[in-house]
């Protein structure tokens, strides 16, 4: 007993000393322990699962290695769909439904007249150029990539139109059916397609879209479109190449990323088309038509803010910066 | 009212003291008007050959450091990827869109000017395999295998760190390129203790950043490069020449406008998949994280 007292009390004189002197330098000795509890004191926890707040953690040596993680797009964007029943939901677009869940691809008549009258009245006055580019959306190069496309921005009576047309139940319905949750659109594009001889380029090429997942694509034709007029074209899981000719209004919603598709370049006639990306939208959201001219979604579908419009600069666009190597 | 707010678009740079002259660096880029905010990190001294251990996958201290404290990795993983409920409550109290960020590197100056270049110093010159209108003078010459081989051990622990990082998910990382070196002799030979002409040094990063380029585009990433703007006649332009061995300010808003110029055109990359995933079962009714809560009880 006497030598464990005579060691503490060495100790203690040791601490004791050792202390003054670094005090005099303006230090202290601190016990692991102390100095663990402090530094989780000052260190904020983690956040909560409802918030952020913090709460007191241990130190722990930081991680110098960075763990691998994939920012790809799934293999078909309407996973989370249940498989269709049309005896347990009636819908006027069942048969729609069954067929998109089966082969990707479906075509919905919608009104000839309307489609018609809007291939005569809006204006496709634009090329390609990206004139909405924004650093929270995905999309086309600031430069126009071909002269065999023009596009335009949608008037405000098709827009109009197009959200009667997508809120009313028939295409309710049809949403919630091919993706398992209410729809919005993300964008609305007026596509004029040139006719040409040469390969076509772009949306014209044999591509998959990557689209994200619950993001599908479609297509309002606005003229009768034969095998003169680019018709769209998609491989079936099979490798089986298909044509899809199509009449005034007729609609085609597919899942750009589950096939290769391309809009075939036209040979002899022009093809007038609205272009269309459909994206979830949470219940009890409103339905929303956005326009957001040569790009394709929002980065994060979380905090969408619309891009401006800015004039087209040509001078900035010549300029790009080029590399020695 | 609902006021509008504007966000601004942060570059992250971190490196050797080339990251210095973007510090508080800020301006409106040309495409969409938006501010352009460089957040800057100096780490002194180092070099593309410690920026990462090829052995055991460990990047410098620091650079992890600033990652961590920019709020893009949290426990070892890109947060802008996560599919944590934590990640995804910090996203939400932050309330902006979560995208892949742009990161450019500063690292290969020290490389140069250190090991590299002592091959050379004053006695000797080499002829590089490509196309260059500066002269060869009239010194021994050290074969380009050499010099090949000298760059090649310095970039190799580099272009494995950026290969790490692709895998980490930072799929938009910018190398900076090895600017021009000064024209000032006699501060090059008071920083370096030895002499090296001003021709066989720029030649020497012209070679590195022909190597570091190829490398980088091998792992589909971009090098910065404005050397046809920070030239004239081959040579760092005296306006640029600033204190024997950075560029000023101005020359580095060139490379960061060179850096916009391709993100811009780049932006296929910033969808991200993980935030749809989750956005898309929410709206589906299913709660995300129920499935990562089983797994933990």
């Amino acid at each position: 007993m006497a030598v464990g007292s005579m060691i503490r009390t060495a100790t203690q004189r040791l601490k004791g000393g050792v202390n003054q002197a670094l005090g005099a330098l303006g230090y202290q000795l601190v016990r692991t322990e102390t100095l663990g509890g402090l530094s989780g004191f000052f260190e904020p926890a983690p956040p909560s699962a409802a918030g952020v707040e913090s709460r007191p953690a241990a130190v722990q040596p930081r991680r110098l290695t960075l763990l691998p993680a994939a920012n790809a797009a799934p293999a078909m964007c309407t996973a989370h769909a249940p498989k269709f029943d049309p005896q347990k939901t009636p819908s006027q677009l069942a048969d729609k439904i069954v067929e998109f869940q089966q082969n990707g691809v479906t075509v919905i008549s919608t009104n000839p007249e309307k489609a018609a009258t809007f291939r005569e009245t809006e204006s496709f006055d634009r090329d390609v150029s990206n004139r909405h580019s924004a650093w929270d959306w995905a999309g086309n190069s600031v430069a126009p990539y071909t002269k065999d496309l023009q596009t335009g921005i949608p008037s405000a009576a098709l827009l109009d139109y197009l959200h009667g047309l997508f809120s009313g139940g028939d295409f309710d319905s049809f949403f919630r059916g091919v993706l398992g949750c209410p729809a919005q659109v993300a964008n609305v594009r007026l596509v004029r397609s040139l006719p040409h001889e040469t390969a076509g380029v772009g949306p014209q090429e044999w591509h998959s879209d990557g689209c994200p997942a619950g993001v599908i694509r479609g297509v309002l034709y606005l003229c009768d479109v034969d095998t003169q007029t680019g018709p769209f074209q998609y491989r079936d899981a099979g490798g089986k190449e298909h044509t899809v000719l199509g009449k005034t209004g007729d609609l085609l919603v597919f899942d750009a990323t589950r096939l290769m598709h391309r809009g075939s370049p036209p040979s002899h006639k022009t093809r007038s088309a609205i272009d269309l990306v459909f994206m979830p939208r949470m219940p009890g959201e409103d339905m929303k038509i956005m326009v957001v001219g040569m790009n394709h979604w929002p980065a994060d579908p979380f905090f969408v803010k619309l891009p401006k419009e800015r004039a087209a600069d040509q001078e900035a666009v010549a300029g790009r910066a080029t590399s020695l190597y | 009212m609902d006021t509008e707010f504007e966000t601004v678009l942060p570059v992250y740079i971190v490196g050797d003291s080339h990251s210095l002259p973007y510090k508080n660096m800020v301006f409106r880029e040309k495409w969409t008007g938006a501010f352009v905010m460089a957040h800057t990190k100096y780490i002194p001294g180092i070099t593309a050959k410690d920026f990462y251990n090829p052995a055991t996958g460990e990047f410098h201290p620091d650079f992890i450091a600033f990652l961590e404290y920019e709020g893009l990795v949290r426990n070892g993983r890109a947060t802008h990827l996560s599919m944590d409920e934590v990640d995804f409550s910090i996203a939400k109290a932050v309330g902006q869109a979560v995208r892949p960020p742009l990161i450019m590197l500063t690292i290969g100056e020290i490389d140069v000017r250190g090991p590299i270049m002592q091959l050379l110093k004053d006695s000797h010159d080499f002829v590089p395999p490509f196309p260059t209108t500066l002269p060869v003078l009239d010194k021994p010459l050290v074969p380009w295998d050499l010099i090949d081989e000298a760059i090649e051990a310095r970039l190799r622990p580099f272009a494995a760190g950026l290969e790490h990082l692709v895998r980490a998910g930072f799929k938009r990382v910018y190398v900076q390129s090895i600017v021009p070196p000064s024209r000032q002799e006699a501060r090059v030979k008071e920083l370096q203790s030895y002499e090296c002409p001003v021709t066989v040094r720029t030649k020497l990063v012209q070679a590195y950043n022909w190597k570091l380029g190829a490398k980088v585009r091998s792992l589909n990433l971009v090098m910065v490069d404005r050397w046809n703007d920070l030239t004239a006649d081959g040579l760092l332009r005296p306006e640029f020449d600033f204190d024997g061995v950075h560029v000023p300010p101005k020359g580095a808003r060139l490379l960061l406008e060179g850096l916009i110029d391709d993100a811009i055109d780049s932006r296929g990359l910033v969808a991200n998949h993980p935030r749809y995933e989750l956005y898309y079962q929410m709206a589906c009714g299913l709660n995300p994280f129920q499935a990562a809560k089983s797994n933990a009880t």
